[in-house]
């Protein structure tokens, strides 16, 4: 893979990608009927389950020194992509810098990034916006 | 001039073929960087105490994934950024980051630690299994991420001007390389 010399110009960018929990105001779901007892709305677990609800995304970013043919071959035993999709997603990720290799729940997408890391790739995962 | 073929698949087996130099150094090169991989329960425990707090991404087209400088991996391998090459950040946020590292940093470390050693054990076999040779595909990565961040390896990196200045760290990157591309070659069935 070529390298991206922006990397390390640039380092010390983050995200907020992860933490998202109870940031997100849902509302919308505020009901006019008049309460017929006392009960605590507990707002933070309601966001909890949107945000619940948007797939993680796991992303392979470009690096220098990963043969383009190992990331291929990486792509096509992980995912069991065929070689036109491994190879569409490592073009992506050498000219474009990074691409979305798989998605999903967090925890097989922490799994995914496990397996990536495994095989010497540089991954994360973030959940879709 | 004919091309070497170090690797052949026959009768669903790698063969193996390599000179006694290039056996002893691919016995000898992956202990080396074993050795030097975290040890202990615990190696990629954070340090205690409250992160930073995240940072907003300077608008451009990619934003480069989080620096491996910016997840600290714990007191036991600060002195080795070559070797957090192996252990890249999972989050961009610092704390899921660090969090992230507890859970499978330990696992992550025995990982790379058996890949290569499996290769180590098997470089003087005439004959691998593809789980062996997928394994050895793993550690030679292993070895050469740690390699070339330590050599400066980018995309502009000029293999030519390097070998001729005669660092015989960019020989064995440089041949290491080539071994990879080859083991891929043969394992993709190309």
């Amino acid at each position: 893979m070529s390298a991206d010399s922006s990397r390390r110009a640039q380092p010390g960018l983050g995200g907020d990608a992860g933490c998202g929990v109870g940031t997100r105001q849902t509302g919308g779901v505020a009901s006019a009927a008049p309460a017929i007892e006392e009960r605590e709305v507990d707002q933070p677990a309601d966001d909890d389950v949107v945000v619940a609800d948007r797939p993680w995304l796991v992303i392979v970013w470009n690096d220098p020194i990963n043969l383009m043919s190992y990331v291929t071959f990486v792509f096509q035993k992980l995912f069991g992509y065929s070689k036109e999709k491994a190879t569409k997603l490592m073009l992506d990720v050498h000219y474009r810098g990074k691409a979305v290799v798989s998605s999903g729940p967090r925890e097989r997408a922490e799994l995914d990034v496990y397996r990536l890391h495994a095989h010497g790739l540089w991954a994360t995962l973030e959940q879709a916006g | 001039m004919i091309r070497r073929r170090p690797l052949r698949k026959r009768a669903g087996l790698i063969e193996v073929h390599l000179n006694r130099n290039e056996r002893q150094l691919l016995a000898d090169l992956p202990l080396r960087y074993r050795d030097r991989l975290p040890a202990g329960e615990d190696p990629m425990s954070p340090p205690a105490g409250v992160p930073d707090p995240p940072k907003r991404p300077a608008e451009r087209e990619v934003e480069p994934p989080p620096g491996l400088s910016e997840v600290d991996t714990g007191p036991e391998m600060p002195a080795d950024p070559a070797l957090a090459r192996l252990f890249p950040p999972a989050y961009h946020d610092q704390a899921a980051a660090a969090e992230y590292a507890r859970l499978m940093g330990s696992q992550l470390a025995a990982s790379h630690r058996s890949d290569l050693e499996l290769l180590a054990s098997t470089a003087g076999a005439d004959r691998l299994t593809p789980e062996q040779a997928e394994t050895w595909l793993r550690a030679l990565n292993d070895i050469r991420l740690v390699l070339g961040t330590e050599l400066g390896v980018e995309q502009d990196w000029d293999v030519q001007a390097a070998l001729a200045g005669g660092s015989p760290a960019a020989h064995v990157y440089v041949y290491l390389s080539w071994l990879q591309e080859e083991l891929v070659e043969v394992l993709a069935g190309q």
